[in-house]
Parts: C-alpha cells; sequence; structure tokens
C-alpha cells in the first residue's frame, strides 16, 4: 500500500513539473499574442488614458447649468433632436427588447455606433452625452445632447421635462474606459423609469474613429 | 490513433444493440470488454469537443471586440486596476483560443483540460459574485451575432444573463474536470511501476 502511495507520489512529481513550465509558456504565448494583436489593432485597447479620458476626469466643476445652455451654439443639433418622434416609435418596432426592458427592469442594451447610425440620422433616437459639459463643449456627436452624470441631480428635472419617458435614448461617454454611459442607462431605467435606453460602449472614441473625426 | 478507436468503438454500437435484440444467445456472443471502451472513447471525446468550441467561440469573440471585452470586464466591478483588467482583456481570449485549439487538437491533454478547468473555474467565481451581489450585467461571453442572434433580443438577453452563465460554467467546469480525472488512467501507473521496476 505504501509502495503504491509513493509510486503515485513520484508519477505526480514527474507529471507535474512539465505540465507547470508549459502551463508558463501558454501564459506567456497569450500574453504576448495578446499585447501584440492588441497593439496592431487600430481599435485595440490603449494604455495610456486619451485626451477625452483626461477631460472626463478632471473637469468636475458642478456648474449647475441648465441642460440647453448650448442650445444656440448647437441649436441645429439640440433643438432638432429635443422632440420625441411624433409618432413614438414602439418599443418593439425598433428594439425587439426594449419592451421587456421596461417591464422586467433589466440591464439597458449595449449598442454600437454602426446599430444606430442611421436611427440618429433620422432621427429616431435621441443620443445623451454623459461626459461632463466642457467635454461636451469641446466636440461631441452631433444630434447629441448634454446630461453629464457628475451634474445628474441638478440635470435631471430639465432632462426629464424635455423627454418623455418611451423616448429612445443612446447614452455614450468618453470612450470604453469611462463606465458612465452604463451607469447612467441603467439609472434612467431604473430609478427614472425609461422605457428604450440603449449605451455605446465603445463611447465617443467609437465614433470618432468610425466616421474620422 | 484515437480517431481509429473512435470509428471502431462507433462500429460497434449498433451491432451490440441489434445483437442484443436479437436473441440471448448473440449476448453471451458479444464481448463484455468492449462496452466499458465506448464509453471511454466516445463520451470524452464529445465533452472535450464542446469544451474546445465554446472556448474557441469565446477567445474569438473577443479577439474581434477588445473595447467591448474590456467594458464587460468592468461591468463586473472586480476590485482590479483598471491596467489589470486591460491585461487581461488582452491575454484572456488568446488564452481561450489556445486552450480550445489545445483541447480540439488534443495536444498537451492534461495542461489542456488543466487550463479549461482553470479558466471556468474562475468564470464561475466571476459570474457567481456578480449573481451574488445582485449586478445585473450581460456576461459577456460569447458573441452571438456570428450565429445569426440579434443582441438585443430576449433570446441573447437570456444567453448572455448572469443566471445562465452561472448555470453554464458549471458545467462546463465539471466537463473540465472530469477530462482531468480521466486524463490519467490507469495506464500511467503501470508505466511508472515499469520505470521504478
Amino acid at each position: 500500500m505504501q509502495k503504491a502511495a509513493r509510486r503515485t507520489q513520484l508519477m505526480n512529481q514527474e507529471l507535474h513539473k512539465p505540465t507547470l513550465r508549459r502551463a508558463v509558456c501558454l501564459l506567456l504565448a497569450s500574453t504576448g499574442l495578446g499585447l501584440a494583436s492588441n497593439a496592431l489593432n487600430p481599435a485595440g485597447l490603449r494604455w495610456n488614458k486619451t485626451n477625452a479620458e483626461r477631460e472626463f476626469e478632471t473637469t468636475g466643476d458642478a456648474g449647475a447649468v441648465g441642460i440647453y445652455r448650448n442650445e444656440t451654439l448647437y441649436a441645429n443639433e439640440t433643438l432638432s433632436a429635443k422632440p420625441a418622434p411624433k409618432t413614438p416609435l414602439t418599443a418593439d418596432q425598433h428594439f425587439p427588447s426594449a419592451r421587456a426592458n421596461a417591464t422586467t427592469g433589466e440591464a439597458p442594451t449595449r449598442s454600437t455606433w454602426a446599430e444606430i447610425k442611421s436611427m440618429v440620422e433620422s432621427r429616431r433616437i435621441v443620443l445623451v452625452d454623459a461626459r461632463t459639459r466642457s467635454a461636451f463643449d469641446a466636440g461631441h456627436i452631433p444630434g447629441a445632447v448634454s446630461l453629464p452624470f457628475k451634474d445628474f441631480a441638478s440635470e435631471i428635472q430639465a432632462f426629464m421635462a424635455a423627454y418623455p419617458l418611451a423616448t429612445p435614448l443612446a447614452i455614450y461617454c468618453a470612450n470604453a474606459n469611462c463606465g458612465t454611459s452604463s451607469q447612467l442607462a441603467t439609472t434612467l431605467t431604473r430609478i427614472y423609469k425609461f422605457e428604450n435606453v440603449r449605451y455605446l460602449p465603445g463611447g465617443y472614441q467609437e465614433w470618432r474613429n468610425a466616421e474620422g473625426k | 490513433m484515437n480517431a481509429a478507436k473512435l470509428a471502431n468503438a462507433t462500429a460497434k454500437i449498433p451491432a451490440s444493440q441489434s445483437s442484443s435484440r436479437r436473441s440471448a444467445q448473440a449476448r453471451t456472443v458479444q464481448p463484455v470488454h468492449e462496452i466499458p471502451n465506448v464509453r471511454a472513447t466516445i463520451f470524452p471525446t464529445i465533452v472535450r469537443t464542446l469544451l474546445a468550441f465554446l472556448l474557441v467561440w469565446a477567445g474569438l469573440s473577443k479577439l474581434g471586440d477588445p473595447i467591448n471585452a474590456y467594458t464587460s470586464l468592468l461591468d463586473y466591478q472586480l476590485p482590479a486596476p483598471k491596467v489589470f483588467l486591460k491585461l487581461v482583456a488582452m491575454v484572456l481570449p488568446w488564452l481561450e483560443l489556445l486552450c480550445g485549439l489545445m483541447l480540439l487538437a488534443n495536444f498537451h491533454r492534461r495542461l489542456a483540460t488543466l487550463t479549461a478547468s482553470l479558466l471556468f473555474g474562475v468564470f464561475l467565481i466571476m459570474v457567481g459574485q456578480a449573481a451574488a451581489r445582485g449586478l445585473d450585467i450581460s456576461c459577456g461571453c460569447f458573441n452571438l451575432a456570428v450565429f445569426g442572434i440579434n443582441p438585443a433580443s430576449a433570446s441573447a438577453r437570456f444567453l448572455e444573463s448572469v443566471g445562465f452563465a452561472l448555470l453554464r460554467d458549471a458545467i462546463l467546469l465539471a466537463g473540465a474536470v472530469y477530462l482531468v480525472r480521466i486524463g490519467q488512467p490507469s495506464r500511467p501507473t503501470t508505466a511508472a511501476a515499469g520505470h521504478i521496476g
């Protein structure tokens, strides 16, 4: 019995060493391939922070300003985007899952820019910029309205007054590193009961990459 | 060699079934030791292929969209620095892909099955903590659009839901651990005995 136990122990030692070495090799290979492929991928992740991200983090001024402070600047964009579609699209028409969203209070849907581009252009969905006002002023997706997550408490009243709960919303923030778009989307869905909310995980950066801006 | 074994085994199933139906006499003729042989080759191969397919699919899904992989990871709200999560988002897809290909090719089986167990174990913990904290997130495991499933549809939401991911990861972990355990049958012991002797 003891002999057998020692035998299996020896066998395990014999087997484990190369397996461990191979495991390290596998991990190194994955790391190398991961870093290389990401570096080569134009849509890959970036280690250093982008300008938009830095801006997003540093400008946290809680200037309690109305949501349409930039009405004159972006009159064409904001105002035409402002009224909800005359015949509010039923959720099922464009967002098969949105109705379930409203009733069960599930997490909002993710979207890519390519998916909602045509809807934005035909004004069937309202783009909401969750970044700070100064980031919004520095540049935003045409048609977007500003609802800074940092000043959410002071901004939401005006937003609620302007947009009925059935308005389809698409929320974005700076880039894939910011979490405010999903937070804002969840807040608007769960607490404020907006029925048709999605967010763009790729953010403003995704739009810039896609449109070459 | 494995393929030959498999073909051999499959060829014998209908024979054993039909013979057992035909007469008791035929059953006595049928060698008994071939039934465990079928169990020992076909079932593990099915499990291995399934795990390999899912790992390759998961790896390719994340490779195609690193930003989405990273944001999915952020959604789990893990207490880890963002730089580490970025590294994970870059490395994990390749690890999944390589592990899946190794399983599929039966290459370094012990390492492949152990890595698969580790991956599914980690996934289970991650999804489990998300479920325990009540995070309502999509698991970000697979790119469903590859198979023509609209990511916004109800079925896609179910497939990517935390609850389903929990169940799926538990089953896959069980499959991977099963493969690890059958990966060292009595044969190496005799080989080791031969070494010592």
